[in-house]
């Protein structure tokens, strides 16, 4: 079978990887809950790929934290710096893991929620958008990338008309291992990443970055043992501790180290988003939505959302699925996105490309799709 | 005679242990009586009492934060 659901998560995973995780289970006890070997080396584990994980961000180890996703993440950092009274801004473009936490905070009262529209085709025109409503807001989440399309958001500029004080917080779970992301240059607040997906590492392991600068101060959500201080009854005042309560996923965490000793930037997705883009624009029955246009490109992660004339986006998926390809329909968890692109009604069908696609794999998608 | 500097967390502990044996200190881990008097659970570093006044430079220059410091044999 041919992948292309890379948006889902990265498939397959490597042999180091699945290595990595094989051993943690053989050697790794419990990390920060006592001096005996196997406690031990679960600490370094974890120590090490923090490590990695800040050097690959620009932040210091301590700030950043593990959850087992990106949703957790996002669900500490938007209830954890919520400002009750305040306003939060998102884009059109957003997941529903920023979209439901969000409006459960709005449902009790605890935040103004407002959306400003981003122009697929325009940065300049999301900015006015954004600008129009950010000097109200307190808290911005925003995505990097939409998980449905694929367009990146002009986050360095968008930050810059923000107030000092609003907290921003980014959503890069489709940017992570795809583009360099200096949290410091950005000037945001918190990031948060899946392990899974362009960083190519296990399911069940996400973080929560904190910007090295920041003042920001986060709650915790979920409160328990961290193995220190364990007289008292209330969490630890510093990070990472602070917002990692319970037993880490120490496994995953040591794919996640193996496969950061893997990830590699290179220009070889966006080629083939590029090759991709050009097959499929020739095509008089695709229709694409919020893709590209020629010479465009690098506004994207390699994400491609389209529809076939005549077709239901599930039932096309299905069919390709009976041929090779994997690829997702429907409306990928993110109903505003769709509103944005005019895919409310019909959704879509997504394929995404990942570090092991090839061009002969877009050849053969090129030859099924306009034949189906 | 080792010096036994407690630090705050595991992960603080594992970053002052590093940051010592760059600088030719060697220290080992430690959540030994001394640390818990201090801490209840917690992570310390034990090292020769010698190495203790450039140590404990070294870490507070780094900014991270030691919660206590004890001698053991």
């Amino acid at each position: 079978m041919i992948y292309f659901d890379n948006a889902a998560t990265s498939f397959p995973k490597s042999k180091n990887v699945i290595n990595a995780i094989s051993e943690a289970m053989r050697c790794c006890g419990n990390s920060g809950r006592s001096g005996h070997k196997y406690a031990l080396k679960a600490a370094e584990t974890v120590y090490n790929c923090r490590k990695k994980m800040a050097s690959l961000f620009n932040t210091r180890p301590e700030c950043v934290i593990f959850t087992s996703s990106a949703t957790e993440a996002l669900n500490i950092a938007i209830k954890g710096t919520n400002n009750p009274g305040g306003v939060t801004l998102v884009s059109s473009m957003e997941h529903n893991s920023v979209m439901r936490p969000l409006n459960t905070l709005r449902r009790n009262g605890q935040t103004v929620l407002r959306q400003f529209l981003v122009d697929v085709k325009h940065d300049h025109i999301t900015c006015e958008n954004f600008s129009t409503v950010s000097n109200s807001a307190t808290n911005v989440v925003i995505t990097h990338a939409s998980n449905v399309c694929g367009r990146i958001l002009p986050v360095r500029k968008l930050r810059s008309l923000c107030n000092d004080e609003t907290v921003f917080i980014l959503d890069a779970s489709q940017t992570a291992g795809h583009l360099k992301i200096d949290i410091t240059e950005l000037g945001v607040d918190i990031i948060c990443v899946p392990a899974h997906k362009g960083l190519c590492g296990p399911m069940g392991v996400g973080a929560l970055i904190i910007n090295p600068y920041s003042d920001i101060v986060v709650e915790p959500l979920i409160e328990g043992g961290t193995g220190t201080n364990s007289k008292s009854f209330e969490m630890p005042e510093y990070y990472p501790e602070r917002l990692e309560a319970g037993t880490a996923n120490v496994c995953g965490i040591a794919g996640l180290n193996a496969s950061l000793d893997e990830l590699e930037f290179s220009s070889k997705e966006s080629e083939l988003f590029k090759y991709l883009l050009s097959g499929m624009r020739d095509m008089v029955n695709i229709t694409l939505h919020g893709a590209p246009e020629e010479g465009n490109e690098s506004d994207h992660v390699p994400v491609l959302l389209f529809n076939k004339e005549g077709y239901d986006s599930e039932i096309l998926c299905d069919e390709m699925s009976k041929k090779g390809f994997a690829l997702r329909a429907g409306f990928h968890c993110a109903p505003n996105a769709h509103i944005t692109l005019g895919t409310s009604e019909i959704g879509g069908v997504r394929l995404s490309l990942g570090k092991g696609n090839t061009r002969r794999e877009i050849d053969r998608f090129l030859n099924v799709i306009s034949e189906i | 005679m080792k010096k036994v500097i407690v630090l705050s967390s595991v992960t603080y502990a594992l970053k002052a242990q590093e940051l010592l044996k760059n600088n030719g200190i060697y220290s080992k881990l430690t959540r030994s009586r001394s640390v818990r008097s201090i801490r209840g659970c917690g992570y310390g570093i034990a090292f020769d009492v010698l190495s203790a006044e450039k140590a404990e430079n070294l870490i507070v220059t780094a900014g991270i934060p030691i919660i206590g410091s004890t001698e053991e044999k």
